[in-house]
């Protein structure tokens, strides 16, 4: 005769606990070690390129490299550009950290000048039908022509002014080839202007922009956040804004505009130098 | 349950959470391309065209000519700015005066153009008044030479944009079939440096194009010719910055009558820029012109005879024949179609 044993005893529950609940446990924890929720990480421009942002934006991109859960970048753009070499910097460690996390743009209002410099430097291009896009070039202001100043000494005929005026001019097509390369190389087959019309200088809306291919296509932020995780390989990700994760020290003021004796910051920058920057044409002739 | 089974519900669900949050999260990664660096290092500045024109050296053989060179209509330039022009036309024996009316000098445009061979114009702005245009006109007429210069550099800038300096100097032109536009040409394939900097090497046979083949204009006007010749033209890949179309823009011409010269820019008369390609040559082609007018002298051009009233005094014994009153009433009518009273 047969007993029906209880479904309940304690033997029964220790096998439960040691065939069941424990390799779940175990593989919960590990599933959670070995793969953790990809990250997609923000990072804003949403002024002028010059040292300080630039100097924010490579902080930025620094902590996605030393950061793997941070499977693809969104670069949110709406910046009018800024100074050369700033815009470079930038640009160049887009590039390294493209080697191992895709960066996609997202244009907002603008990306003028250096600004679209760094979108060439991402896998991938959206930009709002609207959006200010291009303005591909250089500007730069023009040296005085040497001369002795009464009261100065220096060691040289350049010392002074630090260029030969006409060689100036001359160096802003050399940096211009260097953004045309970047456009090239960056857009690929899929420019479809040609590069006489791209290098014009133009602001081209949202959707002329697409048509010449320099854009992918029409978007927004979210639209980018799932490209940068498709590019990727990755789903469901975690959003997260790189800036406070990345930024420690408190910004720090830079008068990168000018300002007119009466007080008001002007368009135009404080400093001679070269810029890759967009100018409103209007607000510039008004304080010319 | 044997152990066999036992290890095998273990492994399932040990297995299954990885499984799930590997399909959870992971998706296909989409190829990327490798990222690629512009060869920044490759990049050069452009160099300045060097000359190919000979420069001929100046033979002082216009002793006594006069060039008048307009400084009362507001023009923006800089009398610094043509330094090299003004010092052409000096090495060739020509004297150069400025026209400027100031309370010590009130002399009228006709009165000075009674002794000029050349009168030029840069950049005006205020408009020639009606008496200066005619005697402008009549100084033409007469065989005098007129060069009138627009520059794109000498616009000046307003609130609502650029007003550029060619409306007081189409006026002057229009008769001539000359005029400028109130652009700047642009070539973005073929020039110096900079797109506004257009490199030009389509000459016409003229004086004034002599010996040239390359010349250089740093921020240039185009010139529209409808009763002359163009004298400078652009290739295909110049344009106009008011509709980026090209073709053809011509940047100098002459009127039918060979007298009048409209140039779209004179920043190439400016160091370092007559340095470039045959810029200096142009310079001296520029003087050359100013000078090699055959004007044709009228009674007002004698200074101090016809300006005021005349009496005819006969000396010796002067018959009054009809010869005599032929020639005399030959004067009397030309004094009378002048500006002499």
């Amino acid at each position: 005769m047969n007993e029906k044993q209880p479904l309940f005893t304690w033997e029964n529950a220790r096998a439960i606990l040691l065939w069941a609940v424990l390799p779940l446990v175990a593989g919960l924890l590990i599933a959670a070690a070995l793969l953790p929720q990809p990250q997609i990480g923000i990072i804003r421009l949403s002024t002028q390129i010059d040292p300080v942002s630039a100097s924010d934006l490579l902080k930025q991109l620094d902590y996605v490299r030393q950061h793997p859960e941070i499977r693809g970048v969104v670069l949110v753009l709406d910046s009018p550009g800024g100074t050369v070499a700033d815009t470079e910097a930038v640009y160049m460690e887009m590039l390294k950290v493209r080697q191992q996390t895709p960066i996609v743009a997202s244009i907002n209002l603008m990306a003028a000048s250096g600004a679209y410099y760094l979108s060439v430097g991402s896998d991938y291009i959206f930009c709002k039908p609207t959006s200010d896009v291009g303005n591909i070039g250089v500007i730069g202001y023009t040296p005085p022509a040497p001369s002795l100043v009464d009261g100065i000494v220096s060691t040289g005929p350049y010392k002074l002014f630090g260029f030969e005026r006409d060689q100036y001019v001359r160096q802003i097509e050399a940096v211009k080839q260097g953004f045309a390369s970047a456009v090239k190389l960056g857009r690929g087959a899929a420019l479809k202007a040609e590069m006489s019309e791209v290098l014009s200088g133009k602001l081209w809306p949202g959707m002329e922009a697409v048509r010449l291919g320099l854009a992918d296509a029409l978007g927004t932020e979210s639209d980018a956040i799932e490209k940068a995780a498709q590019l990727a390989g990755v789903r469901n990700p975690k959003v997260v804004e790189i800036y406070p994760l990345a930024i420690y020290d408190a910004p720090v003021s830079s008068p990168f505009y000018g300002v007119s004796p009466d007080g008001v910051t002007l368009t135009t920058p404080a400093k001679a130098g070269l810029y890759l920057l967009y100018i409103p044409p209007a607000t510039l002739a008004a304080e010319k | 349950m044997t152990l066999k089974n036992r290890l095998w519900i273990a492994l399932g669900l040990f297995l299954l959470p990885i499984l799930f949050q590997a399909a959870h999260y992971t998706g296909l990664p989409q190829p990327r391309p490798t990222p690629q660096m512009p060869e920044y290092a490759s990049f050069r500045a452009p160099e300045a065209p060097t000359p190919s024109a000979e420069l001929v050296p100046a033979e002082v053989n216009h002793s006594g000519a006069r060039i008048l060179l307009d400084l009362n209509h507001q023009n923006t330039y800089q009398i610094a700015d043509v330094e090299l022009f003004t010092r052409a036309l000096a090495a060739r024996g020509a004297t150069v005066e400025y026209y400027f009316i100031t309370d010590l000098d009130t002399r009228p445009l006709a009165e000075r153009l009674k002794y000029a061979d050349a009168f030029v114009l840069f950049s005006p702005y205020m408009i020639f008044e009606a008496s200066e245009v005619t005697a402008l006109r009549d100084f033409v007429a007469q065989g005098g030479r007129l060069l009138v210069f627009a520059d794109a550099y000498r616009g000046v800038q307003g609130y609502s944009g650029e007003f550029p300096d060619t409306v007081s100097a189409n006026l002057l032109l229009a008769p001539y079939g000359l005029s400028f536009t109130g652009n700047y040409v642009y070539n973005l394939a073929e020039n110096d440096g900079n797109f506004r900097n257009v490199k030009l090497n389509d000459f016409a046979e003229n004086a004034l194009t002599s010996g040239l083949k390359q010349v250089v204009f740093y921020g240039a006007r185009s010139v529209n010719i409808t009763g002359g010749e163009a004298l400078i033209r652009g290739d295909a890949n110049l344009r106009s910055s008011l509709n980026d179309q090209g073709g053809g823009l011509a940047v100098a011409g002459v009127d039918a009558s060979g007298n009048v010269a409209a140039i779209g820019s004179y920043t190439f008369m400016t160091p370092p820029f007559d340095q470039a390609a045959d810029n200096a040559r142009l310079i001296q082609n520029l003087a050359e012109f100013a000078l090699s007018g055959q004007r044709l002298p009228a009674l007002a051009n004698f200074p101090f005879v016809f300006t005021r009233p005349v009496s005819l005094v006969t000396a010796g014994n002067a018959k009054l024949t009809a010869e005599t009153l032929t020639a005399v009433a030959g004067l009397q009518t030309t004094c009378a179609e002048s500006t002499c009273r």
